[in-house]
């Protein structure tokens, strides 16, 4: 059996808010949040920025000063699904001392979200990676279905963020991207993303992607992960497990799919076929069942399919028996809840969002263009300002769903016990906070970190090496599955790292640090 | 359920095929759905109060995000 590598990174919205409501400098409260990060957390400074954990992951500030953490390189999904819990605490302890310290502060918000909502139409989101043995561009497109189908389980629920109105999505991110393949990764974003940035040697590739949601429910995040790893297996091992279910639009396919809460939309096959994203998924799913002992699947594969099988069953048959479990689902659950308790009915926000649409495109706002099914309610266009302020209500509710700490909803719910999502106990997440996962070089990682973080702070780290500036020595960690400690003398130039007799202020300038 | 069961409940790593559906019969596994969805409303009302700003139109612009990746 082969062991598999995989690691998610999430990206933070982040704000923070005085107690008059206003909007605090960002760019101020993402430097305390540096500065907290640093004397709180143990940690070596990473080699391109940010820092690096005890636990093997990555600590940083992203494009568009989002905060992310990219989990340590994982063996299995439940591994994922926990260093991905642990990131989150670490930032929500961060998250909560910085507010209590600072009496400016309302609320510094970190946000599991993926989309804004102000007009902004900006995204940002959680990124997979999956190592793999070929160059991932050569099996784009047995990927790319599984990719566009798994929004079911894997979407994290929301509104369409392009519309000025009120429309419910499986997965807002999804509508912000403009390709099915693509190499950029703040534009023009892809299905499939192209980036060839292996993180390590030995010939090993990573497939990158970037077209997933941010998501609270583990199951949800477990799902998402354990899927795809199998299907991006069989895809690397060149079985072509997405050969039958080749789309003919998969942009369009997506947008279809992620528009139907009901899962039952069907989408075009490049065969003719017309069919639904669970009937894509149950192919997928057959494939990986017919490979179960092959050498190129993981050991665990058998203990994903069952959950896998019975998401899809329950997807089709009962799918309210999963409002307290996947993100989306439990999402539709509250704001259509909502909305009643708002004195509306959910079915009229798709009426309103077509007024919503006229209004805003400049047409006349007179009664004539309020639809047939609002006049025949009674409903005037002065009722207009009420569905606007419900619109905002909801989109603040989908902002604070994955809010971390005390007022996010996701976290109230959970601890409630309403909900049915767990995979991980508390004190799993606690241990993952500090100690990396087994088999990968992010052990070996983490435990240099521990001996050696605190004792110098110009130590460097990166994903594939540990640089010890006092021993002028390197450890080995190009490759993913390294567990021996082999320290060797810091590379020559050209690897950019000056030799031993050179000085370490020179050395740190060369390094860009 | 109380919330301290259901905390307990929630605690509980779940396996394939658990969960409230196994092993019920229809009716029960419908009441047992039903009640769940009641929680759950229940519980989301409460948490959507406190979460809810006040002014949800200022809050979005006050929470405006830059694109990140």
């Amino acid at each position: 059996m082969v062991e598999l590598l995989m690691g998610v990174e999430t990206e933070y919205g982040f704000s923070a808010v005085s107690h008059s409501g206003e909007g605090l400098s960002r760019d101020h409260f993402l430097a305390r949040l540096q500065t907290l990060a640093a004397e709180r957390l143990l940690h070596v400074q990473g080699n391109q920025g940010g820092v690096f954990l005890e636990n093997g992951a990555r600590f940083y500030i992203d494009h568009g000063g989002h905060p992310e953490l990219s989990s340590p390189e994982c063996t299995n999904p439940w591994d994922v699904v926990r260093y991905v819990q642990a990131g989150h605490r670490i930032c929500c302890e961060l998250q909560q001392e910085l507010e209590s310290s600072d009496s400016e502060l309302r609320e510094l918000l970190f946000l599991r979200g993926n989309v804004d909502y102000s007009g902004s139409l900006s995204t940002w989101g959680c990124h997979e990676s999956y190592l793999t043995q070929n160059v991932p561009l050569s099996f784009a497109d047995q990927i790319v279905p599984h990719l566009v189908s798994r929004v079911i389980y894997s979407g994290a629920g929301g509104f369409d963020p392009t519309s000025p109105g009120v429309r419910f999505v499986l997965s807002p991110r999804s509508l912000h991207l403009e390709r099915v393949i693509s190499g950029s990764s703040t534009e023009h974003r892809g299905i499939f993303h192209t980036k060839d940035e292996s993180l390590c040697g030995h010939g090993f590739k990573r497939l990158h992607i970037l077209c997933g949601d941010s998501l609270c429910s583990e199951t949800s995040q477990w799902l998402m992960v354990a899927t795809t790893a199998l299907v991006v297996a069989m895809a690397d091992a060149g079985t072509h497990p997405g050969e039958r279910v080749r789309l003919v639009t998969p942009l369009r396919a997506l947008r279809t799919i992620v528009r139907d809460p009901s899962c039952k939309a069907r989408v075009r096959l490049a065969n003719g076929d017309r069919v639904t994203a669970v009937a894509i998924q149950r192919h997928y799913l057959a494939e990986a069942e017919a490979r179960v002992g092959e050498d190129f699947m993981p050991s665990w594969t058998k203990r994903v399919l069952p959950r896998w099988r019975e998401t899809l069953d329950r997807l089709e048959q009962t799918p309210d028996e999963l409002s307290t479990t996947l993100d989306w689902a439990i999402k539709l659950a509250l704001f259509r809840e909502h909305v009643q308790r708002r004195g509306m009915e959910w079915e009229l926000l798709g009426p309103w969002t077509t007024v919503l649409t006229r209004v805003e495109k400049g047409q006349d706002a007179d009664r004539e263009k309020l639809t047939p099914t609002l006049r025949k309610k009674g409903y005037r266009l002065k009722d207009l300002d009420r569905v606007r302020a419900l619109r905002d209500e909801l989109f603040e509710i989908d902002t604070r769903f994955g809010q971390l700490g005390d007022r996010g909803i996701f976290t109230r719910l959970d601890r409630a016990g309403v909900l049915e999502h767990r995979l991980t106990t508390g004190g799993e997440i606690e241990r993952a906070m500090r100690y990396p996962p087994a088999g990968t070089r992010a052990r070996l990682r983490g435990e240099t970190i521990r001996k050696l973080g605190a004792a110098n702070s110009r130590n460097r780290c990166g994903w594939e090496a540990f640089w010890d500036l006092d021993g002028m020595r390197s450890l080995e960690l190009s490759h993913p599955f390294e567990t021996r400690e082999r320290w060797g003398p810091i590379p020559p130039d050209e690897t950019g790292f000056p030799t031993v007799s050179e000085d370490v202020v020179t050395l740190l300038q060369r390094l860009g640090l | 359920m109380s919330n301290q069961e259901r905390a307990k409940r929630r605690e509980r790593p779940l396996a394939p095929g658990d969960g409230a559906a196994a092993g019920a019969s229809p009716g029960s596994r419908l009441r047992e759905t039903r009640q769940q969805a009641q929680n759950l409303l229940d519980a989301g009302d409460e948490a959507i109060s406190r979460a809810l700003s006040g002014d949800s139109t200022r809050f979005l612009q006050e929470n405006r995000q830059l694109g990140g990746q």
